[in-house]
């Protein structure tokens, strides 16, 4: 698959790509385990994106690896990856928390 | 005895402001799955005077628990884990009655549900964990589930109903058990390769009346001749031993300090639930300071917790229900609940789907919500009298509870047997 070009500009919400433009807002990602000062960072992501898009983003926003799973939770509610960013009813500035995700040992 | 020394030996708990020690006295806890987290819950709510407790665990103490389960000893190895842990809590508080069930959960009467207070999870599974979240909306039973791996821990509070359960926003299972549908594949036909691997395992503990030890080489060669057999009989490429180590023997980092913090969260939020849960029983001086504590935000019961040994941070979250949450949301008209039916304890579940055909085709079976009971299965074998199972439709999300209560034909057989002599 052909690398896509990207022009971006962090003055603007829409970004264009070869498929077309995107329209991208801006979120916050709120990673609980980090200081209070340190926890919160922004970042646009694509509006019509996927949840997994979304917590690509909190990764890049954090320098997570993709080795520690994580899962977002917004308004308490854990959302889907594969589900779309639209159908959580995210709006500009919203707050995305970052949490860890599959734990599931116990002994 | 000195006139000096406390007369209770729960006397430095009873001076809390909230406590009645009669109300942990008067409770019933069952802890399923009596590992690393579960030990260390038992001996929390043991010594601290719980009245009675219901271990359990299908599991057998292996040499790589003996790091972290403090319950358990070098000469233990191999034996029952429920059994060897009851025997060590009655000595560590001989008045607290404590009962042990060392079969699977799935098998687990429906009786000894209904007498608990409260159920809590220590399992080390996301299956497990689904079945006793089931259970616990289904009987309205509040739930604290637990779970760690490495450094970090967890804890979830589901009160019925009321809070997100275990499904809700259906999160998506761990890889290993993504092709797994539920416990039904132990005792149905395989439908995926893995079931395969499942159904060893189940055979396994049929046979030698123990799980198969990994680092046993012939346990582990037994486990892939009968997955294999299995595998074989229904068509489906078979398993090398590491792919089924893989599988089914997969074991999780764990960490004893991450234990012990979380089993300490889980315990405390199990005596804030029945404190809350009894609050009327409670003395009038407790209950108001309770109650003004609750209105002024200082006592509450976090529906989820997340702890992190590497950070050293604990962060809380209220997870919100989600309204179409296939197990917990709340019965719409079109379910119809709890109608009683007199079935022969001989007959298959086809019979029930026989005579609750609903539109469209394509019903199934499922007990206490999300164990699929296979079509030809035998009803006696799979579920006891007076059990509930769901009769589901797959087209339109139609629902039917059914409460089974077997018919018996004990006083004709008499009759006949009367008439012959």
């Amino acid at each position: 698959m052909a690398k896509k070009d990207v022009i971006w500009d962090n003055s603007t919400t829409k970004r264009a790509t070869d498929s077309g433009i995107e329209k991208m807002i801006k979120v916050r990602f709120k990673d609980p385990q980090l200081p209070p000062d340190q926890n919160i960072r922004e970042k646009y992501i694509n509006a019509n994106g996927t949840v997994f898009q979304a917590i690509n983003a909190a990764r890049d926003a954090f320098n997570i690896p993709e080795v520690v799973p994580i899962a977002l939770l917004f308004k308490g509610r854990r959302m889907n990856p594969s589900s779309n960013i639209s159908t959580y009813g995210i709006m500009q500035d919203a707050l995305l928390m970052i949490v860890p995700d599959q734990i599931k040992g116990g002994n | 005895m000195n006139q000096d020394l406390p007369s209770s030996k729960y006397d430095r708990q009873e001076r809390l402001l909230i406590w009645d020690q009669k109300i942990i006295e008067n409770s019933t806890i069952l802890i399923a799955g009596v590992g690393g987290t579960g030990s260390e819950v038992c001996k929390n709510l043991t010594l601290m005077g719980i009245g009675h407790l219901i271990l359990v665990d299908v599991d057998t103490i292996e040499f790589s628990n003996l790091n972290r389960q403090l319950l358990f000893q070098e000469e233990d190895i191999g034996k029952k884990k429920a059994e060897i842990a009851k025997g060590r809590l009655c000595d560590l508080n001989p008045s607290v009655k404590v009962e042990d069930y060392s079969i699977l959960l799935q098998n687990l009467p429906q009786s000894v549900f209904e007498k608990v207070d409260i159920i809590a999870g220590c399992v080390d599974n996301y299956l497990a964990r689904q079945y006793l979240n089931s259970i616990a909306i289904e009987m309205n039973k509040p739930f604290v589930d637990s779970a760690t791996e490495g450094f970090l821990g967890q804890i979830q509070y589901v009160k019925a109903r009321e809070t997100a359960c275990l499904a809700c926003d259906n999160p998506p299972p761990p890889d290993e058990t993504r092709n797994l549908s539920a416990p039904c594949t132990l005792v149905g036909k395989p439908r995926i390769r893995e079931h395969c691997a499942w159904k060893a395992l189940y055979d396994f503990n049929e046979l030698l009346n123990r799980e198969p030890n990994d680092s046993s080489s012939s346990d582990i060669l037994k486990l892939t001749k009968i997955a294999n057999q299995h595998a074989k009989k229904n068509n489906f490429a078979v398993f090398d031993k590491k792919e089924l180590l893989q599988l089914v023997l997969f074991h999780v980092p764990s960490l004893i300090t991450v234990n012990a913090v979380i089993s300490g969260f889980q315990s405390q939020e199990i005596i804030k639930g029945l404190f809350l849960e009894q609050k009327l029983a409670l003395p009038e001086k407790e209950r108001n300071t309770l109650e003004n504590l609750i209105s002024s935000q200082r006592f509450s019961i976090p529906s989820y917790l997340i702890y992190s040994a590497l950070s050293g941070t604990i962060t809380t979250f209220d997870l919100t229900p989600d309204l179409d949450c296939m197990v917990c949301k709340k019965p719409d008209s079109s379910l119809k609940h709890l109608l009683e039916v007199n079935i022969d304890r001989k007959a298959s579940f086809k019979v029930l789907i026989d005579k609750f055909r609903m539109k469209n085709g394509k019903e199934y079976v499922a007990f206490r919500g999300n164990t699929l009971l296979p079509e030809e299965g035998i009803i006696e074998k799979l579920i006891s009298d007076k059990d509930r199972v769901t009769l589901s439709s797959l087209h339109d999300k139609e629902e039917i509870r059914i409460k089974i209560i077997f018919t018996t034909k004990k006083r004709k057989r008499k009759k006949k047997r009367r008439k012959r002599t």
